[in-house]
């Protein structure tokens, strides 16, 4: 099998079978960034095919400093907030908001539920809550890295991330209560 | 990353950081397809992402550059479509400078019998040493006619005259700017009393 080098080489002649082998690298790692920022699989496939373009375009770019699925990862996150850009409003009464963090709830309950079941429950977000709450819990970036990354201030990145768990918790609580109205 | 301030169980994290899903299968189809179209050129004239792009606020600067670009095109084409002839020279009484009067342009309008067909152009002061200038003019055949005022001291042994030291407009030499020269010197003669 060919290093990420010898890849990287050869994508950068045109060479369509390393592209293709770049591509079954990488793209069930990068379509689970897609599903995790995306609000559905149609605009995960978006960001996908997106994202891979922007990497064969941009291929010559990379400087080899660190890994190349790192550098891939970076170029999806940037896709996905390029393409949910038009869908983002961030308003200023939620930033206000941001001051009332004083909910101590673990979300435990988010830790019984399997894959699958958070990935639904975080495709259902807002937009804005979901790229907040995947950049920041998911990707570990700082508030004050996403307020770059987005354009917003720190303390509407904050904001969102409240709104985001709370969102969650009720999310949690109605699955909760239909799983019991099911049993009993 | 920050304080855990988000209260999220960090499993979650863990179970998503490394999430895999494969992509549907026709996935690497269109990719293909759409590179081979994005590196021949041939995408779509009517890519939105790009038009949306290029009003994003970093690059907000991009069209006020382009008016900017295109004003000064405008400008190099219409400097460079103004007449670039000019007409100038000195007017002279005997060997004396004329130093109050003025100088009167008329443009011919007609190859075959100019002197007919003269009109005025335009006209403009001595200065003190005697010289004039009109710039920016057409190309095209001119008469110079230099007036003599009644302030100056030259008044009225010397009144007007053409270039070519005439005293009649229609002896007088024609300019042409398709030969043009460094200068027009005016000599105007003198008048004599019959």
């Amino acid at each position: 099998m060919n290093t990420d080098k010898e890849l990287i080489g050869r994508c950068l002649q045109n060479d369509s079978s390393a592209q293709k082998e770049l591509y079954t690298r990488y793209a069930a790692r990068m379509y689970g960034i897609c599903l995790r920022f995306a609000g559905h699989a149609l605009e995960a496939q978006d960001i996908l095919q997106e994202g891979f373009i922007r990497v064969f375009l941009q291929l010559k770019q990379f400087r080899y400093q660190g890994s190349l699925e790192g550098w891939l990862r970076r170029i999806f996150i940037n896709t996905a907030i390029t393409l949910a850009k038009r869908e983002l409003k961030f308003s200023q009464r939620e930033e206000l908001n941001s001051h009332l963090q004083v909910d101590s709830d673990k979300l435990e309950g988010l830790s019984r539920l399997s894959q699958q079941e958070i990935l639904h429950l975080i495709q259902q977000l807002p937009t804005g809550y979901r790229t907040v709450f995947n950049l920041y819990v998911i990707e570990g970036y700082t508030h004050k890295e996403i307020g770059r990354m987005l354009k917003i201030s720190e303390n509407t990145s904050k904001s969102q991330l409240f709104a985001a768990r709370r969102s969650l918790r009720a999310k949690l609580t109605e699955e909760r209560n239909v799983n019991g109205r099911e049993r009993s | 990353m920050e304080e855990n301030d988000h209260n999220i169980p960090p499993q979650v994290r863990e179970l998503f950081h490394d999430f895999e899903a494969e992509p549907p299968p026709q996935s690497w189809d269109l990719i293909r397809a759409r590179l081979t179209g994005e590196q021949s050129g041939t995408h779509s004239p009517l890519n939105w992402s790009h038009l949306v792009g290029w009003f994003q606020p970093m690059n907000r600067l991009y069209p006020v550059l382009t008016v900017a670009g295109l004003v000064l095109i405008a400008l190099f084409i219409w400097l460079g479509s103004k007449p670039s002839n000019q007409i100038k020279g000195q007017a002279m009484a005997d060997q004396a400078k004329l130093t109050r009067g003025t100088a009167y342009l008329f443009r011919t309008h007609d190859r075959v019998s100019p002197y007919d067909s003269v009109r005025f152009f335009g006209k403009k002061e001595l200065d003190s040493t005697g010289h004039f200038a009109f710039h920016r003019i057409p190309s095209g055949s001119y008469l110079l006619r230099i007036h003599v005022h009644p302030d100056s001291p030259h008044y009225p042994k010397y009144k007007h005259g053409y270039y070519g030291e005439q005293l009649q407009w229609n002896q007088a030499t024609l300019i042409h700017t398709d030969h043009p020269q460094e200068n027009y010197p005016v000599r105007v003669p003198k008048l004599t009393s019959k």
